[in-house]
């Protein structure tokens, strides 16, 4: 909310300081502070003038020409203006000021030179389209500063609340915050107005949603501009001035914080008001043309049969006043929070009225805001009072809270002295008895945040100021439990990761369904998706990956190495904790003796390195996936469940959606699974062997599509306790070796713990291992 | 005396000079002094000299042996810096190019700072804790004081996967789950994905990483959350830090606070990036309102708490003077190729 401080002074008066500490002492007790703006800056060098002389213009009809008495000096003028006199008190800017982006200087009118110009209500923002240039009403010295004389010059505040501070969302409401700050009283402006009349004014509340209902009604309106000062402070909170009728209003829920509704009494048939919930397939046509359907949530303002207004939030276009309106029924109601905002919410419609009563307004201040309301009325647009004030609702009773001394100085952690606590108390409207261990604290009708002793406390705190409490360390329950082990085999898979070359990313868990879609993959929808491009939870990282990846090859990074580790989302709304990763380009980019691509098998050995390190005990099989390309690809099996593919995807797919042309693009997933229990490699030695080991290679020449794994199988399965590790040493294809063949060397290590092995002994488990080899119609070569 | 004639040492000398590699002196030295050699076989012959020659003969063939070896010692000498001074020139590496480099990776800044964070709240004896990133309304609103119509869920704005379950907007239900399954005192630290419903812009995106810090014991004061934010502020950001409470409101807590760090351009004097104020926001805290405690089932006039939290990304802009935080969630490689180092 913005607030005028020329304003905010007539009900308490702001020390004189910069506005940094205004700002600084505001953000401190918990008003945050947006802006400090002067609305009329754009007006430099205004002041005020006698016209003293006024002159035809010899060479124009359209022109006059006047002297101005300035103060110090006599100035010339030029106006279009020819209704100005002798004697008139006006505002003008001599040459040196400034009116928005146009800087004054001396100009000449057909061949007679103007020493400045006159400004008019519209270009002081007070008036859509103004005629003549301004006048002051009353004579004024020459000479003084224009924006003073008119109050122009003062700034306004603008605030961002929190939701829990309604109370603050007017000029009272701000003036006993700085009431506080400042340690200075208030005092509101006092109502005179005595209503009574002969008229007749019946209000019913059916409904508890309405808490208190206060109506009046008032004849002989006359619509009219309102006064400057009304418009000045309108337009300084934000507000664009209409008239003297619904500029009243506005600035009653401004000053009070009360949203005040006038009803036109000949438009709504009578003089009965029923406040009732909404019947079934009701509908109401708003002030602004919307119509609404309505629920039985919804809370209405009644003439006992048609909806007059949506209750709290807005009026209907059938009973709202108008340039003609003579007689107005007041209303100033209070009504359930919650049940404004469910209507609000569900509707969409939020309005200064509705944004108010979500926040609570004070259900005590009705009578007081009704009469200033009448009075400023009976000012301002001669209205009468033609009915006594109308009061129904229920009674409020305030909360009272037992505060403790001791509870406050334990909260905030510092022993606050009593005077402190009471005097602040007290000057934010709360009263105090004193009882026992501390006072019976009655809170203040506007409070509706206040329930317990810790929300008195933070009143005691930050107006105490929270830089006086010294900071305490406090003993903390060691008992050493840290990072838990999966985070920690989470951050050293990552460590290990980057040593691989991988980089990192991070990528929004939302995706378009249409790119699971063209993989072929189930997704979840959210109900309420931020954009179409944003609407899926990601079912898999390919997606971020691979948009990272074109985000990349577009960029010309083309050689990319990437991970991502982090939640994947099923169908059915189950998350699964996985690691993702991508390859593509060049083996080595920064490694120019090394011009090798990304192969499959070097891409396999990653994910190997991976899975060991992770001690699962893994195996692989062709891929069930769609989107990766059969010649390369396989799915991931840990104990017999699945839990992740990896392969090349398919071309067609990366370069039509993700415009990545000309390289394979290696892409896997696995879940991370059991990373909370301890878990020990199957590859882990306890004890090295003090024997030497010994290397036997075997080079054999089989058909291209007999797997290795058949090899190694016949090599296992005919060895001896002493070999210790196949190694794959070579693949070969090429000269020598026919067409449709290859040659591969393996080589076996042997190992005892027990003695240092002889020839005879490997010779006789090896023999056994060619012969198994053989039998698979595989040739030993050389 | 035949053998003695054919022998001549100046032929000998001229073998080992004519030699023009340590094979050839191999050679040579094997035609004279090896088991065949011409030397070798003089030494044989001592035996068929007669005897009043044989001591002369001895000596002179000798002084031949000691001679030739003396030679190719001094030939290998040179053969031996001949040939190293070749492979000097022919195998010279010019340490000026550039040397071919393996690629090591990165982990993401927000991994990084993330790390970072959590080392200085686990060293100050708070426990890391995490938790779904689905969750039910109740844990996310209800149990931490913020009812369905509450004005505060505006600032929240959810994401909902179903009727009754969205995605966590705060680590917070961490907080609730953990203080329902223990009991007090507790200390954690709670990282995790979170997801407002923000659009995209230079501070905000939907979804962010969060830590949130809650601590609960026996009088737990505001006095504590300052002394442990000022710890934090000055070993994330620096010790010249400075760190300063700003009343605030959050459901969940009472009295809440909207922490402010100096500004680290202007150190406190007033700039533009930090508005003229001097101050930057960094966090949010509070003291745990007595309902989350009864919520769960603590006693709100035994315990008390304080608790803590923000966004890793903003720490991440703070510390490393990131004006767009979108930046994070390109992962261009340009930009994660920029945070791999050791030193920052």
């Amino acid at each position: 909310m913005r607030y005028p401080i020329e304003w905010v002074n007539d009900i308490v008066k702001i020390p004189d300081i910069t506005d940094r500490d205004l700002s600084k002492k505001l953000s401190l007790s918990g008003t945050e502070v947006e802006s400090i703006e002067y609305p009329w800056n754009y007006i430099e060098g205004a002041v005020s003038a006698k016209i003293e002389k006024v002159e035809e213009h010899p060479d124009t009809d359209n022109l006059v020409i006047t002297k101005v008495n300035t103060g110090k000096e006599k100035a010339t003028i030029v106006t279009s203006d020819k209704t100005v006199k002798e004697g008139d008190y006006v505002i003008v800017i001599l040459k040196g000021g400034k009116i928005w982006d146009l800087e004054i200087r001396e100009r000449e009118f057909h061949g007679k030179t103007s020493e400045g110009m006159f400004i008019s209500l519209e270009e002081m923002k007070f008036e859509e389209k103004s005629e003549r240039i301004f006048r002051f009403d009353q004579p004024v010295e020459p000479g003084i500063d224009a924006k003073k004389l008119l109050k122009l010059n003062y700034p306004v505040i603008e605030v961002e609340l929190t939701a829990n501070r309604g109370d603050c969302l007017s000029i009272h409401g701000i003036s006993r915050e700085f009431a506080a700050i400042f340690n200075k009283n208030i005092s509101l402006p006092t109502v005179k107005c005595n209503p009574d009349g002969n008229k007749k004014l019946t209000v019913k509340i059916d409904d508890d949603g309405c808490v208190r209902y206060t109506a009046l009604m008032l004849d002989n309106i006359q619509t009219k501009p309102s006064p400057l000062w009304l418009k000045r402070r309108l337009i300084s909170a934000g507000l664009r001035p209409i008239n003297n009728v619904v500029d009243i209003t506005n600035y009653i829920m401004l000053e009070t914080g009360h949203p005040v509704h006038a009803f036109d009494v000949e438009k709504i048939g009578g003089s009965k008001i029923v406040i009732r919930s909404s019947k079934e397939d009701e509908k109401i046509t708003l002030l602004d043309g919307t119509e609404v359907e309505l629920k039985p949530e919804d809370l209405l303002i009644t003439n006992g049969k048609e909806p007059l207004a949506l209750a709290g939030i807005m009026g209907g276009e059938n009973s709202g006043i108008s340039e003609n309106t003579k007689k107005v029924l007041l209303e100033v109601a209070v009504f359930d929070p919650v049940r404004i905002r469910k209507t609000s919410r569900r509707l969409g419609i939020t309005t200064d009225s509705s944004y108010r009563f979500e926040r609570g307004v004070d259900p005590e201040d009705s009578e007081y805001v009704i009469k200033r309301l009448a009075d400023l009325l009976t000012d301002f647009a001669e209205a009468e009072t033609v009915t006594e004030i109308v009061d129904e609702g229920k009674l409020f009773n305030r909360k009272k809270i037992h505060l403790r001394k001791w509870k406050v100085d334990q909260i905030l952690g510092s022993v606050i002295p009593i005077e402190n606590i009471t005097k602040i108390l007290e000057k934010l409207n709360f009263s105090l008895e004193e009882n026992g261990d501390g006072w019976d604290v009655t809170v203040p009708s506007h409070r509706f945040d206040i329930e317990q002793e810790n929300d008195l406390a933070e009143e005691v705190g930050r107006i105490y100021g929270y830089d006086k409490i010294e900071s305490k360390i406090p003993q903390l329950p060691a008992k050493g439990l840290g990072v838990p082990l999966e985070l920690q085999k989470i951050q050293k898979l990552k460590n290990i990761m980057s040593s691989l070359g991988f980089f990192e990313i991070v990528t929004y868990s939302f995706i378009n369904p249409e790119n699971p879609e063209k993989l072929g993959q189930p997704y979840k929808i959210l109900k309420n998706p931020l954009s179409l491009d944003m609407a899926a939870l990601k079912p898999s990282l390919v997606y971020g990956l691979l948009d990272t990846a074109s985000y990349n090859v577009r960029r010309q990074n083309v050689d990319l190495k990437l991970f991502e580790m982090g939640n994947i989302f099923t169908p059915n709304s189950k998350e699964k904790e996985v690691l993702g990763l991508l390859e593509t380009g060049l083996e080595n980019p920064n490694d120019y003796t090394d011009k090798r691509n990304i192969s499959f098998y070097s891409f396999k050995g990653n994910i190997e390195i991976i899975l060991e390190s992770l001690g699962y005990d893994y195996n692989f099989s062709k891929s069930e996936e769609n989107f990766l390309e059969n010649r390369a690809s396989f799915d991931i099996y840990v104990n017999g469940e699945k839990i992740g593919f990896a392969g090349i995807i398919d071309a067609r797919i990366v370069e039509k959606n993700y415009d990545i042309k000309n390289q394979d693009v290696y892409v896997a997933e696995l879940e991370l699974r059991d990373l909370h229990s301890e878990r020990v490699s199957r590859k882990r030695k306890f004890a090295i062997s003090q024997y030497p080991r010994v290397f036997r290679d075997l080079s054999f020449i089989m058909s291209q599509d007999m797997p290795y794994e058949k090899i190694e199988k016949a090599i296992v399965d005919n060895s001896d306790k002493i070999l210790s590790e196949i190694k794959l040493k070579d693949i070969y294809t090429g000269k020598g070796i026919p067409e449709g063949e290859k040659s591969i060397t393996i080589t076996l290590v042997f190992e005892s713990y027990e003695e240092t092995l002889k020839d005879e002994r490997i010779n006789a488990v090896v023999n056994k291992i060619v012969e198994a080899v053989k039998a698979l119609g595989v040739k030993l070569r050389g | 005396m035949s053998q003695t004639q054919q022998f001549s040492l100046d032929k000998a000398i001229s073998d080992i000079e004519d030699s023009s590699s340590l094979n050839d002196l191999q050679n040579v030295k094997s035609k004279y002094l090896g088991k065949k050699g011409i030397i070798t076989a003089m030494f044989k012959q001592v035996k068929d000299i007669p005897a009043d020659e044989k001591k002369a003969f001895g000596k002179k063939v000798n002084k031949y042996k000691n001679e030739i070896e003396k030679q190719i010692k001094v030939k290998r000498q040179q053969l031996e810096e001949e040939k190293h001074k070749l492979k000097e020139l022919s195998q010279k590496k010019d340490h000026t190019m550039p040397g071919a480099k393996r690629e090591i990776g990165s982990l993401h800044l927000i991994t990084q700072t993330l790390n970072e964070i959590q080392d200085i709240w686990v060293s100050m004896g708070f426990e890391v804790v995490t938790g779904p990133e689905i969750e039910t309304p109740y844990y996310n609103f209800e149990a931490l004081n913020t009812p369905e119509w509450h004005p505060a869920r505006d600032m929240h704005d959810t994401f909902y996967v179903e009727e009754n379950k969205l995605l966590r907007t705060h680590t917070s239900p961490v907080q609730v789950r953990t203080m329902e399954n223990r009991k007090p005192p507790i200390a954690i630290f709670s990282p995790g994905r979170c997801f407002r419903k923000d659009t995209p812009d230079m501070t905000h995106i939907p979804m962010f990483t969060q830590f949130e810090v809650l601590y609960v014991d026996r009088e737990v004061s505001v006095a504590h959350l300052k002394g442990v934010l000022e710890n934090f502020v000055k070993r994330i950001l620096g010790e010249k830090r400075e760190v300063r409470l700003r009343p605030s409101f959050f459901p969940f807590t009472e009295p809440s606070f909207e922490v402010d760090v100096s500004c680290g351009i202007c150190m406190g004097k007033g700039c533009r990036s930090c508005g003229g104020t001097g101050w930057v926001e960094i966090l949010g805290a509070g003291i745990v309102h007595p309902n989350v405690l009864s919520n769960v089932g603590y006693d709100p006039e035994k315990w008390s708490g304080f608790a803590l939290g923000t966004g890793v990304e903003r720490i991440a802009m703070l510390k490393y003077n990131l004006s767009d935080i979108r930046d994070l969630l390109r992962n261009d490689k340009r930009f994660l190729e920029s945070f791999r180092g050791v030193v920052e």
